[in-house]
């Protein structure tokens, strides 16, 4: 497994959102949907504020990338949904939209969240749909 | 270039003091069963979408559908969506049904030049976003009971018509 991310976030890192929803991404289109983005609304104590689990991936081989979403996020759900797809997307694309990337290493050294997320719905939704639009692609074979 | 112009429907809403919430909901279900009983059997893409509407409704009805901290989507979200879904004219194309972590089914329109329109219905407001082109964005919200805003019909009558409707009319 490649080094250990330091502690900064790096505006070049990628960061890394798996899918496991088939509604989340058009291959046809090449389309991420905002969805795919959009945190889950806060529930202190267990979650204090909106947040987006991410993988910080920058320096990993693409067989380390899936290997990290079958581990860290298809095995850790009781219903183990595979990972269909990951969306790319830079730190710095992230930066851009007034947003956070904060290291976050539980239950992976890489694991991260995106934060920050406003309590207005339509900016959320905007912030949302304007990463989908940035981010990239990938399915898995 | 000619292009369909979008019919809208204002949606009908009685308020009667002294119901209850419960009361409400119900009422509300089976106000859009009734319309939906009614309509003609020729609405195509419309039915299918009702459709597939509460087959993601139901596979997303858990807390952590995405494999994250997803909300469950509510039967009152699907009921959301079917009546906008109801509400949207044919004359636009027929929009992707996505659940959304926040408990809600949105209707996404995307296009190779990643054109997309993204509308999420809330408790009691429709919110939408858009972004047309690098440089194009807009973005909004209205009161659910006034159903699809002009705005954003003209945004969708614009660059996601209905494309057997208006090559039938041309």
């Amino acid at each position: 497994m490649s080094d250990l991310p330091p502690q900064e976030v790096d505006p070049q890192e990628r960061i890394t959102r798996y899918m496991t929803n088939p509604d989340w991404f058009n291959a046809k289109t090449d389309h991420v949907s905002p969805q795919a983005f959009k945190p889950a609304p806060s529930k202190p104590p267990i979650r204090p504020t909106r947040r987006t689990s991410v993988y910080r991936t920058g320096g990993c081989q693409e067989h380390e990338i899936w290997t990290i979403g079958d581990e860290y996020v298809s095995k850790r759900h009781a219903q183990q949904l595979p990972v269909l797809g990951r969306a790319d997307i830079s730190a710095q694309a992230i930066t851009d939209e007034d947003l956070l990337v904060v290291p976050h290493p539980h239950p992976h050294y890489r694991h991260g969240n995106i934060e920050m997320w406003p309590e207005d719905d339509v900016q959320r939704q905007a912030k949302a749909l304007s990463l989908s639009r940035k981010a990239k692609l990938h399915l898995r074979n | 270039m000619s292009r369909t112009l979008a019919i809208r429907t204002l949606p009908l809403q009685i308020i009667e003091p002294g119901l209850s919430q419960e009361s409400m909901k119900l009422r509300s279900v089976l106000s859009w069963a009734h319309d939906h009983a009614n309509e003609p059997l020729s609405l195509g893409w419309k039915r299918l979408l009702y459709d597939q509407a509460m087959v993601v409704g139901k596979r997303s009805s858990e807390a952590g559908w995405d494999g994250y901290d997803a909300e469950p989507i509510t039967r009152e979200a699907v009921v959301r969506t079917l009546q906008l879904l109801y509400l949207l004219p044919e004359s636009i194309s027929p929009p992707d049904l996505i659940p959304s972590p926040e408990g809600e089914i949105s209707m996404e329109w995307n296009d190779v030049r990643k054109r997309i329109i993204s509308v999420t219905p809330r408790p009691d407001l429709i919110i939408w976003a858009a972004m047309t082109s690098n440089e194009h964005s807009q973005y909004g919200k209205a009161p659910l009971s006034d159903g699809w805003p002009d705005s954003l019909l003209n945004l969708l009558s614009q660059y996601f018509p209905n494309v057997r409707l208006t090559s039938a009319g041309s």
